[in-house]
């Protein structure tokens, strides 16, 4: 063994903590070098004299009255259960939330596969809205719808998508087949039938 | 653990909270002087202590008897001083204008045996200062506790390598400042 070796188990060796075969090659080692042994000894003495003067050192305590008070304080303070009942359930729990977890993160992905390879899903969607008060406001004065916007505007769908919502049906629109994809605003007066159809563009502006 | 300790614990389960105080009644120095060696303060020792004493009781439901009440106590004070320190935000370190107490200087008033007692509690704090916090919470389980490395591994909540490489590095710190600072030691074994 070399002295770069022993050196960094000395302080291990001086206190017991390296035993076997470890061990005897360091104390023959220190036995044929008189610096690793002078090392070792060394160890050894500061450690035992940091033991003697942990022992010999003024100890501290409480006073009489300090260790009554502090005891009777203690006993105040209420017991928690043993270990053994309080996390017996935690098993149980863990896996039920285990297999919540699981469950919702599935529907998460399969929702999310849907979407993307175009797969209609229940997930709410605008396309599925009805107009806003329909109920409401059609036999009186108007209706008004919002729908999911598409994701790219052009002049030619905005026309299209006009036609289909505004001409088809003389008096109302009919939103279930119009599945209009831009957000627009129709008002029809019952008096005279005119209709007023507003689509929002990108830039939320609204185009007659 | 003792079959004593086995049934004052039972008994405090039970209800009889009055078997608390035998219980930690031998430890009642020890824990006071390595929660000192471990913050170096007094009263910050103290109220530690009590806080230790205060969560063995609480959760006195939790303790492990195969591992035993002592190992399981020192874990507490440990992590009590640990969070301790983590509070007040500094680590314990010897502050340098306080001057250690020098211990030929004859004692100005009491007993001259509590004022070398004092001086070398100083001189032994002062060796500890030149360790890190974990070095100098391994070296006090193993060496001035007597613990061994797999009780000290428990109390630390370590493992028995990382016990083994703060030790030895601890030594090697100690043994250094006291070559620096008290060589005459350390004369026997030159």
């Amino acid at each position: 063994m070399r002295c770069r070796i022993a050196r960094k188990k000395l302080a291990l060796c001086a206190g017991g903590e390296i035993g076997g075969r470890k061990a005897r090659a360091v104390e023959a080692h220190s036995k044929a070098c008189p610096g690793c042994r002078a090392e070792l000894e060394i160890y050894r003495v500061a450690l035992a004299r940091a033991k003697s003067l942990a022992a010999s050192a003024e100890p501290l305590d409480w006073t009489e009255t300090e260790w009554r008070r502090m005891i009777s304080e203690i006993m105040a303070v209420p017991l928690r259960k043993p270990a053994s009942e309080v996390f017996s359930l935690k098993p149980a729990l863990a896996v039920a939330a285990a297999f919540f977890l699981f469950v919702l993160g599935m529907q998460v992905a399969v929702h999310s596969l849907l979407r993307t390879s175009g797969i209609s899903t229940t997930w709410p969607a605008y396309s599925d809205a009805r107009p806003i008060g329909a109920g409401k406001i059609d036999d009186k004065m108007a209706s008004v719808e919002l729908q999911r916007p598409v994701a790219s505007f052009d002049r030619a769908s905005l026309l299209a998508v006009a036609k289909i919502a505004g001409l088809q049906d003389p008096k109302f629109p009919v939103l279930e087949s119009a599945k209009q994809d831009v957000p627009a605003l129709t008002m029809i007066s019952p008096e005279t039938g005119t209709k007023i159809v507003w689509f929002i563009n990108e830039n939320f502006k609204l185009e007659d | 653990m003792e079959s004593q300790e086995k049934a004052l614990i039972e008994r405090v389960l039970g209800g009889d909270g009055a078997a608390f105080e035998p219980l930690v009644l031998p430890y009642r120095r020890t824990l006071l002087a390595l929660a000192f060696r471990i913050v170096q303060d007094a009263e910050d020792a103290k109220e530690i202590a009590q806080e230790a004493l205060f969560r063995a009781y609480k959760y006195l439901g939790r303790c492990d008897l195969e591992r035993g009440f002592r190992n399981w106590l020192y874990q507490i004070l440990v992590n009590a001083a640990r969070d301790h320190r983590r509070k007040r935000g500094l680590e314990t370190q010897w502050r340098s204008d306080e001057p250690l107490p020098d211990d030929s200087a004859a004692p100005g008033a009491g007993p001259e045996d509590a004022h070398q007692a004092g001086v070398l509690r100083a001189q032994l704090l002062d060796c500890l200062d030149a360790v890190s916090a974990k070095e100098r919470e391994v070296f006090l389980l193993r060496d001035i506790e007597q613990m061994n490395v797999r009780e000290a591994a428990d109390a630390l909540g370590c493992s028995a390598i990382s016990v083994r490489v703060h030790l030895s590095r601890a030594r090697q710190k100690i043994k250094a400042r006291m070559i620096e600072k008290y060589p005459h030691w350390l004369e026997g074994g030159r």
